[in-house]
């Protein structure tokens, strides 16, 4: 009963007529839409016309500059480290004790001990390994002063 | 082609002549400025992230992969340093809309007393009047004629977003410039 009464009342709606737009809708809408492209396009042409408001004239410098001091600092950094300097030293001064000390190379027994078989090594050496050594040292110890008086400057003008 | 000599300076740069970077910042300086005032409207804050935007990209260079335009790169450092800033500074963004009445109230007939310098000024007023985001946008589109691509790489914002931002301030521009439109329409 109530399907039919429905049935019924879609029958009559489809009687009513059909809902038509005015035959020159397509053309109205496409004028529309052209008339806004071109009025898109006049716009454009105006707003290029903006006045143009540029940085500073020292714009440029003050960018260079400021790179400049956010570049890290190149840090020198001695070849031996201040660790094995204070080693060396030590080593070396014992060795010039073990040397220099009398009785130093005779324990308590008067057996020659440790040290003085070191001595005894030592001055069997070729003198040329001692000069070579010793150069080596020179230019090692060079090197270090060399990078010391260089990170201090690169501090002070920092 | 002006891609390959923006690659051929940095290539310099990362080789270590830095001084090289002094043509990208004399190249870009007036389009990373514009971006900057567009959203912070303050020149001396506008000069400030600018500067600061140049050595950012110096800084991050070595990182640039060349994906995308060096230029592209360079505004989208620019833009997100000056939200940044205004979002630290707390700006009210609210757009007052009154002020370009007398602007709209010109008639064609008064337009031709108007100097070039001053129809750029009105411009210029008009397009300050749009919140920040969207005179970015317009500056962007209608001024500099990057495609929306770009434009999206550059703000994050979505395609369609952008679109809609894009039309609603033309639409005011529209209404604000209608005597200046007008004029320009009746001299073609």
């Amino acid at each position: 009963m109530k399907t039919d009464k429905k049935d019924k009342f879609k029958d009559l709606l489809k009687h009513a007529a059909d809902d038509r737009p005015a035959a020159n809708l397509t053309a109205a809408v496409m004028k529309t839409i052209e008339a806004d492209l071109q009025r898109e396009i006049v716009l454009k042409t105006l707003l290029q016309k903006e006045e143009a408001t540029g940085p500073s004239f020292s714009f440029t410098a003050n960018v260079m500059a400021g790179i400049q001091a956010s570049k890290p600092q190149f840090v020198y950094k001695p070849i031996i480290a201040k660790k094995v300097w204070y080693g060396i030293a030590a080593l070396f001064m014992i060795f010039v004790a073990l040397i220099v000390l009398p009785g130093a190379g005779q324990n308590a027994s008067g057996d020659q001990g440790v040290a003085a078989k070191l001595v005894r090594y030592t001055y069997a050496i070729p003198p040329i390994y001692s000069v070579v050594m010793a150069v080596a040292v020179i230019l090692m110890g060079g090197d270090y002063l060399l990078n010391r008086t260089k990170n201090k400057t690169a501090d002070t003008l920092a | 082609m002006e891609q390959s000599a923006d690659l051929y300076y940095i290539d310099k740069i990362n080789n270590g002549d830095h001084a090289a970077y002094a043509f990208l910042v004399d190249k870009y300086k007036d389009m990373v400025y514009s971006i900057a005032i567009k959203i912070l409207r303050d020149t001396d804050e506008a000069q400030d992230i600018a500067q600061d935007s140049f050595i950012k990209a110096y800084q991050q260079l070595s990182a640039f992969q060349g994906r995308s335009k060096f230029s592209t790169w360079l505004y989208t450092i620019t833009y997100r340093t000056a939200v940044t800033r205004l979002k630290t500074n707390k700006i009210d963004t609210v757009v007052l809309g009154d002020d370009i009445d007398d602007v709209a109230d010109h008639q064609p007939g008064q337009l031709d007393q108007l100097q070039s310098k001053q129809v750029k000024q009105l411009v210029k007023q008009a397009i300050d009047k749009l919140p920040q985001i969207d005179a970015l946008l317009v500056t962007l589109y209608y001024i500099n004629d990057l495609p929306i691509k770009e434009i999206e790489e550059i703000t994050g914002l979505t395609k369609p977003n952008i679109k809609i931002k894009l039309y609603r301030a033309r639409k005011v521009l529209e209404r604000d410039l209608r005597f200046l439109m007008d004029n320009q329409q009746e001299g073609k």
